[in-house]
């Protein structure tokens, strides 16, 4: 963007991205580096943790804070739900402010809020124009310190979430994945649903709420990123008169026991009448986001399922024209996660399609990839990330995402370097490693009389399910 | 949930656009040129990233089909990926994707936009690969019959097995009954499987020639190297007699009509469509502030009524849409589970006819306005967005310079501008009800 005088930064906080093209040809090499814009890392008294970047573009600035203790995985057995319900309600009312008061003050100034919780963490963000930045942190700061879960908004969220799952479920997309983590990782860790089922949450009390907060929404579990037009030293101080106010207690980590691969093949149908469509995943126990081997598996993965032209989307959309969009992806989680390649085709090519998905998976292993492959997948990967980091909210989210793997900056700064180190040899060990051919669990959600004989030839093991059935 | 970028998301381009402040939309310093061949390009540097946003915005979308081709403006977007004479099939993308670009697609009622994003230096070899698909694009008999079924397969995907999207199809069918706006830009099925290829060729020559054409770029570049690019690429390719104009006009609604969907769901659900104008008349930006009002942040009156204080709805959400014929305002309601969707419907008529009998309160004015500013900023933040906000300007409002004005016009919105639009067009008979009528499949197993 052009900035004229009155509206200059004070001093640019620019992303350093260079990218050299020698030549057009097949997969020329880029070449260039990435450093992320310096941001200053604050450990308060409490232990709660500030990452502030500065960036002047816009006179916005965004906020996303990530609690460590607030994942779904520390749901007590039978209370899943428990974690995304509080995340969600810290909006609906506080000490001083009641669920409209909130929701008016953030609607006034034209800002934005949201907040979730996911298997690992809870988290929430939220812009505002730089004018509005004190009621910013004085609304933050309420929303997270003093909620009081008013009982009235605490059983009107239960009976939304509980309408809103019978909603996903007209859907097969929305829902497919709580399935497939389901029958991956079984009832722990990662297979039990973030925002729980249309039984648990009806169980879910507003004393189970208020505990689940006060034992996990400590300071020294909160990581608070913030970028964009303000000023470091200022914003400092004022998140620590807020915040600072907040007393530390010791919470026993969340921990996930490592997963184990699955061995053999599994299928759980999930039966819906009136689909025309049948939507697939299978996959099997990932990789753990803080592993080495995560962005040589980025790489080789951008190949096998990760972009348009990617080996599993050009057979079964570009070249035969069964489905609309087929991909792969590996879901990053602190230990291993889910590998999942996911699909859907007309009833009638189900079978022709999970077939083919089988074949693709079995020619990466026999024939690899090819040296103008792997170039071409590690120049899509640079040319392609400066939009990842373009704006605020980005930025605070990667800050975050970083602070809580515990990776830090260098970890961007090096990731060049570390996507052009990958060999061929080292693609053919992450090929075996972590693309299993034979031991595959399967979800499959369609009309269940024309699945259930495909389900059969791909497996011994079948368990079945109505989308109607409560749970996934 | 992750999910994979697929080509060709239909989109209802939304109402954020609409909106700004003067002092910060000046500042754009957009540099413009014309081809001769009739190719209009719009040029904006930015160099805080070192990448690229090229879009060129197409006069063509589901506006300009007929019966029988229903659907043909969104199939031909898919042939412009599968090959032409110096790319062969999958080419296109695979040598874009070689090179560190990624592209994608959208077609609406009213336009065909593609999308590319890609590092500067591939600035070459981007225009390359669009005037060879531009030019001579090619229509191989198998290529089409694949590609037929890929469209076969978005239609079931987003359509058939999304209740939402099936009856929007019928709100729309109903709401409209002269005006092409009356079929879904996917098509109808049975239109889906009898193109010809003849009617490909023919659509090709009429609606992608330059002169219907207008390219927006922003980014990292030199506008200077744009234009040389551009008379170098893009400037052979020869001009076309112009289209014919869309005449037709929707006539004035009557009366209330209804329509029903009977479809296996667990709940129902309603679609509500008011005829407004389209995005050029001086009252939609009125509208737009009503849409504000009503639809937008937890505060909004719909969702305080009907989500929040009332508790018969999960959700609602839809309002209004830049298009270049008359349009509608749209609420849709995701009715709570046991709630009658006749309760569901008068409390929302309540709502509505608050905004015809009572100015809104000026404090509520503002706070839609200052909503409006936030959400300008938002859709600057990136490189794409800019190319976007900037392509719909110039098309569908016929200026990108009115951009720089839509601040001081929603400044003017007077209270008496919103309750006059309130009274004028969310009225009874100028309104289209669609419901969803859940059916069970079979009897449930006890």
């Amino acid at each position: 963007m052009k900035i004229s005088s009155g509206w200059l930064p004070k001093h640019l906080v620019l992303l350093t991205l260079i990218l050299f093209f020698p030549a057009f040809s097949f997969a020329a090499e880029i070449t260039g580096k990435i450093v992320l814009p310096k941001y200053k890392t604050v450990k308060m008294d409490n232990g709660m943790t500030l990452l502030l970047l500065e960036r002047h573009q816009l006179p916005l600035v965004s906020f996303r804070w990530t609690l460590k203790s607030g994942g779904s995985i520390g749901d007590p057995e039978g209370c899943e739900g428990l974690a995304f319900l509080t995340a969600q309600l810290v909006r609906k009312g506080t000490l001083s402010r009641t669920a409209d008061q909130i929701s008016e003050a953030l609607d006034f100034v034209g800002a934005n809020f949201h907040s979730r919780a996911t298997q690992e963490y809870s988290w929430g963000s939220a812009e505002f124009l730089k004018k509005d930045l004190n009621l910013a942190v004085d609304l933050l700061s309420d929303m997270l310190l003093h909620p009081s879960f008013p009982p009235d908004e605490v059983d009107k969220m239960i009976k939304q979430e509980i309408d809103g799952i019978k909603e996903d479920k007209a859907v097969p997309e929305q829902v497919i994945q709580y399935y497939f983590d389901g029958l991956l990782f079984g009832p722990q860790g990662y297979g039990r649903p973030v925002g729980g089922t249309e039984t648990t949450l009806a169980k879910i009390t507003r004393d189970q709420i208020v505990s689940f907060y006060q034992a996990h929404f400590v300071p020294n579990e909160f990581i608070l990123a913030v970028a964009g037009d303000f000023s470091t030293s200022e914003l400092e101080a004022a998140l620590k008169v807020k915040f600072g106010s907040l007393k530390s207690s010791m919470i026993a980590p969340l921990n996930v026991k490592e997963a184990s691969s699955v061995q053999g093949r599994h299928v759980l149908v999930v039966d819906k009448p009136d689909s025309t469509q049948t939507f697939f995943r299978l996959g099997n126990v990932g990789i753990a986001r803080t592993s080495p081997d995560w962005i040589p598996v980025h790489v080789v993965n951008t190949l096998f399922g990760g972009r348009f032209t990617s080996m599993i989307n050009t057979a079964l959309r570009i070249q035969s024209g069964l489905t609309y969009g087929a991909n792969s992806f590996f879901n990053s989680r602190r230990t291993r996660g889910s590998f999942v390649i996911a699909s859907y085709t007309p009833n009638e090519s189900t079978e022709r399609a999970l077939d083919m998905t089988l074949d693709v998976l079995k020619s990466f292993h026999e024939k690899g990839i090819s040296q103008d492959q792997l170039q071409s997948a590690k120049n899509y990967i640079k040319g392609q990330f400066g939009p990842t980091i373009e704006t605020n909210d980005q930025l605070a989210n990667l800050m975050a995402e970083l602070e809580f793997y515990g990776l830090g900056p260098q970890y961007i700064n090096s990731y060049f370097d570390k996507v052009d180190a990958l060999t061929l040899a080292d693609a053919k060990r992450i090929i075996e490693t972590y693309y299993p051919l034979n031991n595959l669990d399967f979800v499959l959600i369609g009309k269940g009389s024309v699945i259930e004989p495909v389900a059969r030839k791909l497996a011994g093991d079948v368990k079945k399910k109505s989308i109607t059935d409560p749970g996934f | 949930m992750k999910s994979h970028k697929t080509k060709c998301w239909i989109l209802v381009i939304a109402t954020f656009l609409y909106l700004g402040t003067t002092a910060q939309a000046q500042q754009f310093d957009v540099k413009t040129h014309q081809l001769k061949n009739g190719m209009r390009i719009l040029m904006l540097e930015d160099h805080s990233i070192p990448n690229v946003a090229l879009y060129f915005f197409h006069r063509v979308g589901s506006r300009n089909e007929h019966t029988g081709i229903t659907g043909l403006s969104h199939f031909f977007e898919h042939m412009m990926f599968n090959g032409a004479k110096k790319y062969g099939p999958g080419m296109f993308d695979r040598v874009m994707e070689d090179n560190g670009g990624s592209n994608n697609a959208y077609t609406s009622e009213d336009l065909t936009v593609y999308q590319d994003w890609f590092p500067t230096s591939a600035l070459p070899l981007i225009f390359d690969l669009e005037a060879d698909r531009t030019s001579s694009l090619s229509f191989d008999p198998k290529m089409v019959e694949s590609e037929r079924g890929v469209v076969a397969n978005e239609r079931r995907m987003s359509v058939e097995n999304n209740n939402e999207d099936l009856l929007r199809e019928q709100l729309m069918a109903s709401a409209f009954t002269a005006h092409p706006y009356h079929w879904p830009v996917l098509g109808w099925m049975v239109d889906i499987e009898k193109w010809k290829r003849e009617d490909l060729i023919n659509y090709f020559k009429t609606y992608y020639a330059p002169n219907n054409c207008e390219m927006i770029i922003v980014g990292d570049i030199q506008p200077d190297e744009v234009i040389r690019l551009a008379q170098q690429y893009l400037e052979p390719i020869p001009a076309q007699e112009p289209p014919r104009p869309v005449t037709t006009q929707e006539p004035q609604q009557l009366g209330e009509r209804r329509v029903f969907l009977n479809k296996f769901a667990q709940l129902p659900l309603l679609q509500v469509a008011y005829h407004t104008p389209a995005a050029v008349d001086p009252d939609f930006i009125a509208l737009s502030v009503l849409d504000y009002i009503l639809l937008r942040g937890e505060s909004s009156r719909l969702y305080q009524r009907l989500v929040d204080k009332e508790q018969v709805a999960v959700s609602v959400q839809g309002g209004q849409s830049e298009h270049l014929d008359p349009f509608i305002f749209e609420i849709d309601v995701q009715p709570r589970s046991g709630v009658e969707v006749d309760r569901v419907e008068k409390i929302l008529y309540d709502e509505l006819d608050k905004a015809q009998n009572n100015l809104v309160d000026q404090k509520e004015l503002q706070k839609a306005k200052n909503t409006a500013v936030a959400d300008f900023y938002r859709s600057m933040k990136t490189i794409s967005g800019k190319a976007n906000v900037l392509g719909v300007y110039d098309v569908v409002l016929g200026d990108y310079q009115k951009l720089f004005k839509a601040a001081e016009l929603i400044n003017q919105v007077t209270r008496e501008d919103v309750q006059r639009v309130a009274q004028k067009y969310i009225k009874a008979r100028n309104r289209t009800v669609a419901i969803l009528v859940p059916e069970p499949t079979r009897t449930p197993e006890k």
